[in-house]
């Protein structure tokens, strides 16, 4: 087995908190390598290979199917591994994990929602807002972040470059949204990690749709805004195509000595020596990788004494709803088309007991130049049709909703029999939805239904999940004080391996309502003020 | 699929467009059309199914009738509706092609 030269940080993953983790230790002159299990996305890739919207053979691909369900079209992206490839073999029914394999990660078809969690958010978590603060805020200064404050208590302000301007839909829901009345509603722009600063080059160029990869990289990515700036130091190295199987550990310490990984492209295994290890790789790999890591001394894997790792897997329980509003029919479109979502939507859904829930969500509108919309005219003869579609081509909205997820123990990620194309052992994931789910879920469809009725609705399609479309993966290996309730600290390191550090959705105790990137940046951005502390302190090395 | 094959299911693709109500359009860009089909597993798989079929009645070479599509029918014409509503044609007369430049 080839070995690599020791390091003094291994990180295993280049997305959300990978990306900015490697970043800072570069930048602060720790010798530094990156693994990415994908390779690197050519740079036209997003422009001309496989570019957003229809551009590209009307934007049908091999997986395309009709008749087709608008709200699903986002997940047959051929960018998402399959089950060869991937943690999890993937099973036709159940939960659906979804994992790009590539540099980046998830974060190649991120739309770039980025807003900070409130204090309240931070309820049984061992650290606190202010904790993270200085965090979000160098994070946003760094991936620029467009949106305005607005001094909501619950959705903390922060540092913004101008949005781009409302469009007549988004004004529609601005006006439904204030009509409610109700204390707790919000419509306000959007806080997406967008560059709008006219003349920047690299700036938005208005594509409608960020879901689907941005073809200039205004939307934040690793690969197109910090990865240049590092990638030619002499003291970082980012390594692609690199599987890693398992972590080793010293005889007679709870220490890592080591990555094992595979070449996926030779089919070599290597070892990279390290220091310090940090999985960023989400809250499905990174639980196999610490499965796969068993050993005598550690036979459930490694931090998983407690038999805490793979528990209490979440994702956001979603409500979509569609609708074409008639008050807007027969418009021809003198506006900026922008970044599809310049909305963000929060109010509190009532369930039947009498209590309430806080949810957030975003109002999209963009160009259905891929045209989802025909899913609600199959009752109009082909005769007809035509004419519909022009007179209603510009007036969709889609409401996207999310609550918080819920840790239960019984949804969790666990060893798998299968293996992937390179031999590696999977993961499986248990996961049914909770009740309360299903219940919130209902109470935010009644929201959205009203706030567009009022908005000038046309007929709502609607759909329901959380069984894993949310993509917002988090509390697998949770972040607790007490060893024995989870598998990091504060710092988020290991509580019983001490020198590796998970830093990834899985490391949140519990996820809000809230989109989740943002605050995995800022805690690879606490994190790696933490590491260089250590290391300036000589305690990078010492056991 | 071999090369006689992707030549008999790609003349079947053509011939489809035929039996859609946008054919006036769809005609003008029919070599895509049928590279796209043929690069979609739903609609090379359905076409395949139709291609076995006349092969099984000794009917290769006979001109395609509507009823031969069978249940695949709707599957074909929404395949080509929408493709139809996603052309270049189609978006020109809403304003929004060509999709270069336009959108800001």
């Amino acid at each position: 087995m080839a070995e690599s030269a020791h390091c003094d940080v291994c990180i295993v993953g280049t997305g959300a908190g990978g990306g900015i983790l490697a970043y800072q230790l570069a930048r602060a002159g720790l010798k530094v390598v990156s693994l990415e299990q994908g390779g690197r996305l050519p740079e036209n890739y997003f422009r001309d290979v496989v570019p957003p919207g229809g551009r590209r053979d009307f934007g049908i691909g091999p997986a395309t199917r009709w008749p087709a369900d608008p709200h699903d079209s986002l997940f047959i992206h051929p960018l998402f591994a399959d089950g060869q490839s991937g943690s999890t073999a993937r099973p036709k029914d159940g939960f659906r994990h979804f994992q790009v394999l590539a540099v980046n990660g998830l974060q190649n078809l991120w739309n770039g929602v980025s807003v900070r969690f409130g204090p309240g958010d931070f309820t049984d978590w061992p650290i606190s807002y202010s904790d993270l603060e200085a965090s979000y805020r160098a994070v946003e200064e760094r991936i620029i972040v467009c949106g305005t404050a607005e001094n909501i208590p619950e959705l903390p302000d922060g540092v913004y470059v101008p949005p781009k301007p409302l469009r007549p839909a988004d004004r529609l829901v601005v006006e439904a949204v204030r009509s409610l009345r109700e204390p707790d509603a919000h419509a306000i722009p959007n806080r997406k990690a967008i560059d709008t600063r006219p003349g920047v080059e690299g700036a938005c160029v208005s594509t409608g749709i960020c879901t689907s990869g941005c073809p200039v990289g205004a939307v934040y990515k690793f690969s197109e805004r910090l990865l240049p700036e590092i990638e030619g130091l002499p003291n970082y190295q980012l390594r692609t195509d690199a599987k890693v199987v398992r972590l080793i550990r010293t005889d007679g310490t709870q220490r890592i000595e080591g990555v094992e990984y595979i070449d996926t492209r030779t089919g070599e295994r290597h070892i990279q020596r390290a220091h310090v290890v940090v999985l960023a790789t989400g809250a499905v790999e990174t639980p196999r990788i610490l499965f796969n890591s068993a050993d005598e001394a550690n036979p459930q894997g490694l931090s998983n004494r407690s038999g805490q790792v793979g528990l209490y897997l979440q994702d956001n329980p979603k409500a979509v709803l569609s609708t074409s509003l008639w008050r807007l029919w027969n418009t021809r479109r003198d506006y900026d088309i922008g970044y599809g979502d310049l909305l963000i939507l929060m109010a509190r859904g009532k369930l039947k007991d009498g209590s309430s829930f806080p949810f957030i969500g975003h109002a999209i509108h963009g160009i259905p130049d891929i045209p989802h919309y025909l899913a609600g005219m199959t009752r109009i003869p082909a005769v007809m049709k035509e004419r519909f579609a022009r007179m209603m081509f510009h007036s969709y909205v889609t409401l996207g909703l999310f609550c918080a997820g819920e840790a239960r123990p019984e949804n969790r990620v666990r060893p798998a029999t299968s293996v992937d194309q390179h031999g590696v052992r999977q993961v499986a994931v248990d996961f049914t939805i909770p009740p309360a789910a299903a219940e919130q879920m209902e109470a935010m469809l009644a929201w959205g239904r009203k706030v567009l009725r009022r908005a000038s609705s046309t007929s709502i399609m609607c759909s329901t999940d959380n069984s894993g479309t949310g993509i917002h993966y988090a509390g697998t290996t949770a972040m607790s004080a007490d060893p024995a309730r989870g598998v990091v600290d504060e710092n988020l390191r290991s509580h019983e391996i001490e020198n590796l550090y998970i830093c990834d959705g899985g490391s949140l105790p519990h996820l809000p309502d809230k989109h989740l990137t943002l605050t995995i940046m800022a805690l690879a951005h606490r994190l790696g003020s933490h590491l260089e502390a250590r290391a300036r302190a000589g305690a990078l090395m010492v056991s | 699929m071999g090369e006689h094959e992707t030549e008999q299911t790609a003349q079947l693709m053509a011939a489809i467009i035929a039996f859609s109500p946008y054919r006036k359009t769809l005609v003008q860009i029919e070599p895509q059309i049928v590279r796209i089909a043929l690069e979609n597993r739903q609609i090379s798989e359905a076409l395949k199914r139709l291609a076995t079929a006349r092969e099984q009645r000794d009917a290769r070479t006979s001109p395609l009738k509507r009823a031969e599509l069978g249940s695949d029918m709707r599957l074909f014409l929404e395949f080509l509706e929408y493709i139809h509503f996603a052309s270049p044609a189609f978006l020109a007369t809403v304003g929004e092609w060509p999709m270069e430049g336009k959108r800001g």
